[in-house]
């Protein structure tokens, strides 16, 4: 419980403080301006029927430098006047070899064609494996999941939900089933930064956490990173999750749809400037209410998100990007008195709301070396507002950022690449308030937890590069800090990572990393809620800090597409936040009063098998890990098992095109039962007017009881129209547990008729079908 | 007319269709639950509780604590205290160099001492009982504070008939700790439930006030109120752990809040064993509700 306090303690002078991040923003915007005058290469690779082509390489042999094509097909490289000789691949394509003088900004098209002796043998990917480029680099526990995997995956409700999908990644352990909480490598749920086209999300969860709030088909992919963290990601301690929303340049307008029985969506695209300007809009709503209205009953629950980006590319270097996030669950009930003696009404308005906004300037600068400034604003909040007879209950909590990152990267043709920039988040945080008035004011008297602010921010820089032919070096510092309340804290976090060629196609790697959180959920450490808190370090919460060890052995298999990895990793986690035994969260505005911190430690070994092209496509994932806490207050100051400590995690995901536009996809998942606290025994208090007698449970030791093992099967199967239909549809359906298993979120009491009791173990979800409807045009 | 029948027909089958449908989805949400084996078990434990009454003295109730599914909420207070009642036990009193042996009162209670009792010493309680491991106990008598000024009348409203209590004590000097009870005898019936009887209390430390006359006033919510009934108001000063216990209690009386907190074992003042030996004399006040 080493006080994490570095570099001066109290600051009084906020202003010269806030002054000296002002000017190296300003430099940092003019440096933005300045370009380099060397011609620029601009180019676009297309197949051989004019498709563009994602993540071609492109190699400068004159240069000794490597480049990939964006979304859209797209490369831009600055390079020195004089003679370039170039080669480009990608599987499934004959190799395109290329020579000519550069002599001025030059913009030039190139064309594959298909390798005929390969097409007998192998079903040509669409995308290059992301999972195999990360072979080639020291990065470690990363994984990455596209729009169409995600869509192919059978889930509950039929709504393709990313967060479910990760769930199904080594390292990643799900809290209650259904939810939208990501525990990973032992952490807890409000360690992950869920950034959506760079801005940070507070709520990922629709329906009460039971679906995501991503859009699908909005999403272009998602990158999760568990440990190896580059220099550029931090604030939490356990995991980056980097999801982006599509904005490779489209050619015509592009509609798509999908009905399913939780929401419908629907997304359009629409080229205003062809190559320049694009517009893409997305929105989702729940339906069943308003179906329900048309038959005169009524539900009282809806959501919706949508979600708009508009790019612009006005010159050959410049790249700008805005998207817009926004959505809301709203519960509104009421109920007229049915005694009209007495005045019995009820009404309930709850209203969970998110929403970011994110503009992104991306400029080629001197020779390979670009800038990526990105601000944000995000914001989370709910509101409860109850009535019931004469009793009233308001409750507001929000949390609202201001943030940027400025990010400058170079490729130096030494084969050394540098990235470096900063980081500054304003976080304004309205943790509690609680208006009561009537009867429910005697047992909960209107209160409020004092607003905070804090300043989050950060420095990075980091270098990659290779030595010789095997090894390949990441070496990173990221020095954060945040300002409360005139606390100013500091962590250096230092980052490294090793690679190592062991043969052709199999590399070794070994990383280092320590993070720094300074914001923290305070929820139940059982279950979160829609009404958790968000909430900064203060004086008394220091931040909570990591170091991860991680040790792979990664494979690729070319000709199969396919990639292996077998990953290790040691976390200790100091300043953890964790709650007094019997702390109440719910509707407390003392709420700092109850938390605690104490240490954590995570192990843990991960095998990741990842087929990504041809008829069968998935992953086979595998997780055996231990996770344990240990807080002074709690259970006599002894280490005990994490909540979501879950011995052994597995899944199987797989998506197989069986025959001409049909597909089966299926999911096997297996868990150890997490830990849980039961009531093991009871006593009687005798009440204090002797009166009658009070049971007192007993619970067992924190943690001590795992719940049963789990499996679950889903199934799905989809169907989609002719290719060259003008409007091309899908069918997609399918069962969720197919075999009704119940996944145990808990240990309850429950009556027998004969009085006596038994203890079980319920789950949430059994069979569940699922149908849905997808068009595009 | 045919048409409108059909019109009826096509709408109750279109609206009992989507019913079912949704019906169908929810009720399938519902796999079996698991059984649960293996479950560790309590060891069981002696468990004091103990008050003074005035005129009768100390009195000790000595149970036994039981497994978590040998009894519940709708269980028979009277059968379960026969099933957890010590009777067989030794239980003493050792106070400034003197023991004195309790006797059995039968239904697990423990007394007839007939000490003076005096404000500030400590006394210890030992009980020891066949089969179970040996517990003692400490608790300091509190000086008695008693009503200076109370009254509970019935409070009317739209919605509710609550109780409304007005009180004041004359509050020592030094640190204190006050529970008020009110106590509900329905003019039908005498008590609502032996089992978790629906007793108010209403806890009050006088950080604010130490050494002051206090007055005070709190409504008992959450229950209804009637003309007729009598209501009988409880003061005593206890002592801070004991007050703790009643302040976990009250946090997580309702259901909505166990469900987002914390497990909790409650505090004990007892080594060995469960429960809390107490010293406190309560004051009693009974009104008829007019």
């Amino acid at each position: 419980m080493a006080l994490q306090k570095l570099g001066g303690g109290i600051v009084s002078k906020q202003f010269s403080y806030l002054m000296k991040r002002i000017v190296i923003l300003c430099i940092v915007l003019l440096t933005n301006v300045v370009a380099w005058t060397q011609p620029v290469l601009k180019g676009r690779v297309y197949d051989n029927v004019g498709k563009p082509l994602e993540q071609a390489h492109i190699h400068f042999f004159n240069h000794n430098k490597t480049i990939t094509t964006d979304a859209g097909g797209d490369f831009t490289i600055t390079l020195p006047a004089g003679k370039v000789r170039l080669s480009i691949s990608y599987t499934g394509f004959r190799k395109l070899s290329h020579e000519f003088l550069l002599k001025r900004d030059t913009s030039i098209s190139f064309f594959l064609e298909t390798s005929v002796e390969q097409l007998d043998e192998v079903v040509i990917s669409a995308k290059r494996s992301l999972q195999a480029d990360q072979f080639e680099s020291t990065r470690t526990s990363t994984f990455h999941l596209s729009e169409k995997e995600i869509n192919s995956i059978p889930v509950l409700g039929g709504e393709a939900d990313l967060i479910k999908a990760i769930q199904l990644l080594p390292g990643v352990s799900k809290g209650v089933e259904g939810s939208s909480d990501l525990f990973v490598r032992g952490g807890a749920a409000d360690q992950n930064l869920v950034l959506l086209d760079g801005a940070p999300v507070y709520n990922t969860g629709h329906l009460f956490g039971f679906l995501s709030v991503f859009n699908p088909d909005i999403l272009q992919g998602v990158e999760s990173i568990n440990g190896a963290f580059p220099s550029y990601y931090g604030g939490r301690l356990s995991s980056i999750l980097n999801v982006t929303t599509k904005s490779q340049p489209i050619d015509r307008t592009h509609v798509s749809g999908n009905i399913g029985l939780l929401a419908s969506r629907l997304m359009v695209s629409q080229p205003i400037i062809k190559n320049k300007l694009h517009i893409w809009i997305a929105g989702r709503r729940t339906y069943i209410d308003q179906v329900l209205i048309a038959v005169k009953e009524s539900l009282p629950y809806y959501f919706y998100d949508l979600n708009t980006k508009v790019s612009f590319r006005p010159s050959s270097r410049d790249y700008l990007e805005v998207t817009y996030y926004s959505g809301q669950d709203v519960l509104s009930y009421a109920r007229e008195p049915r005694d009209s003696s007495r005045n019995r009404n009820i009404t309930t308005d709850f209203t969970i709301a998110s929403s970011t906004q994110t503009a992104l300037w991306r400029r080629s600068l001197f020779q390979n070396a670009n800038s990526e400034l990105t601000l944000y604003r995000t914001r989370f909040n709910y509101t409860i507002q109850n009535t019931f007879e004469d009793s009233r209950l308001f409750v507001n909590s929000s949390i609202r950022d201001w943030g940027g990152k400025w990010k400058f990267q170079w490729d130096s043709l030494r084969g050394i690449s540098l990235v470096a920039g900063l980081e500054v988040i304003h976080h304004s945080v309205s943790p509690n308030i609680i208006s009561t008035s009537g009867e429910i004011s005697e047992l909960l008297p209107s209160s409020a937890s004092a607003a905070q602010t804090s300043l989050e921010s950060s420095v990075f820089i980091q270098a990659d590069g290779k030595w010789k032919d095997r090894w390949s070096w990441s070496a990173g510092l990221r020095f954060s800090s945040a300002y409360v309340d005139n606390q100013f804290y500091v962590n250096p976090e230092p980052r490294l990572a090793l690679r190592y060629q062991l043969v052709q196609n199999t590399a070794l790697k070994i990383s280092y990393s320590r993070m720094a959180q300074y914001l923290h959920r305070v929820s139940s450490s059982a279950i979160a809620f829609p009404t958790d808190i968000w909430y900064p370090v203060t004086e008394n919460v220091r931040p909570q800090t990591s170091d991860q060890i991680t040790l792979a052995l990664q494979q690729v298999v070319p000709g199969k597409s396919m990639f292996i990895s077998l990953e290790g990793y040691y976390k200790n986690m100091n300043q953890l936040i964790g709650y007094q035994e019997g702390a109440n969260l719910f509707l407390n505005t003392e709420f700092e009063e109850q938390l605690i911190q104490g240490s954590g430690k995570a192990y843990g070994l991960e095998i990741l098998i990842k087929k990504e092209s041809g008829k069968f496509t998935g992953w086979i994932s595998y997780t055996l890990s231990r996770s344990e806490r240990q807080y002074d207050e709690v259970s006599g100051g002894e280490w005990f098992f994490s909540r979501y400590d879950r011995r052994h995690n597995g899944a199987v995901v797989m998506n197989y095109e069986f025959i001409k536009r049909w597909s089966f996809s299926a999911v096997f998942e297996f868990i150890s039962g997490s830990r849980f606290t039961p009531i093991i025994g009871q006593y009687i208090v005798p009440s204090p007017t002797l009166a009658g007698v009070n049971l007192i449970p007993v619970y067992a030791p924190l943690n001590s009881v795992k719940l049963a093992d789990t499996h679950r099967l889903d199934l799905g199967i989809k169907f989609r129209s002719r290719s060259e239909r003008k409007i091309k549809s899908e069918w997609f359906a399918g069962v969720y547990n197919v075999y009704n298993r119940a996944t145990p979120f808990g240990i309850t009491i429950e009556p027998n008729t004969d009085g006596s009791f038994r203890y079980e173990q319920p789950g949430l979800f059994g069979l569940l079908p699922f149908v849905s409807y997808g068009f595009k045009f | 007319m045919k048409s409108s029948v059909i019109k009826i027909l096509k709408r109750s089958v279109r609206n009992g269709f989507i019913m079912m449908c949704f019906g169908w989805m929810m009720s399938s949400c519902l796999p079996d639950p698991l059984p649960v084996n293996n479950l560790p078990t309590l060891e069981p434990k002696i468990v004091i509780s103990s008050q003074i009454i005035p005129d009768q003295g100390l009195v000790v109730l000595l149970t036994r604590s039981i497994g978590a599914l040998d009894a519940g909420d709708d269980s028979d207070p009277e059968e379960l205290l026969q099933q957890i009642m010590i009777n067989d036990a030794l239980v003493t009193l050792h106070y400034q160099n003197n023991i004195d042996t309790l006797s059995s009162l039968g239904n697990g209670l423990y007394g007839g001492l007939t000490n003076e009792w005096t404000a500030g010493i400590t006394y210890e309680l030992r009980a020891e009982a066949e089969g179970l491991q040996n517990v003692n106990a400490f608790a300091q008598l509190k000086e008695s504070v008693p009503f200076e000024t109370v009254n509970a009348r019935l409070f009317v409203n739209e919605y509710d008939s609550l109780v409304e209590v007005d009180y004041s004590l004359q509050d020592p000097e030094g640190e204190n700790f006050y529970m008020v009870n009110v106590q509900q005898f329905s003019s039908t019936q005498e008590l609502t439930s032996l089992l978790n009887p629906n007793v108010f209390t209403y806890l009050k430390d006088d950080r604010d006030f130490d050494g002051q006359l206090f007055q005070d006033q709190f409504r008992v919510f959450f229950r209804e109120f009637s003309q007729g009934d009598t209501v009988a108001v409880f003061l005593s000063n206890v002592e801070k752990e004991y007050y703790q216990f009643w302040d976990l209690r009250n946090e997580n009386r309702y259901g909505f809040s166990e469900l987002a907190s914390e497990p909790l074992n409650y505090p004990t003042n007892v080594n060995g064993g469960l429960g809390f030996f107490t010293l406190q004399v309560s004051d009693v006040r009974v009104f008829v509700l007019e």
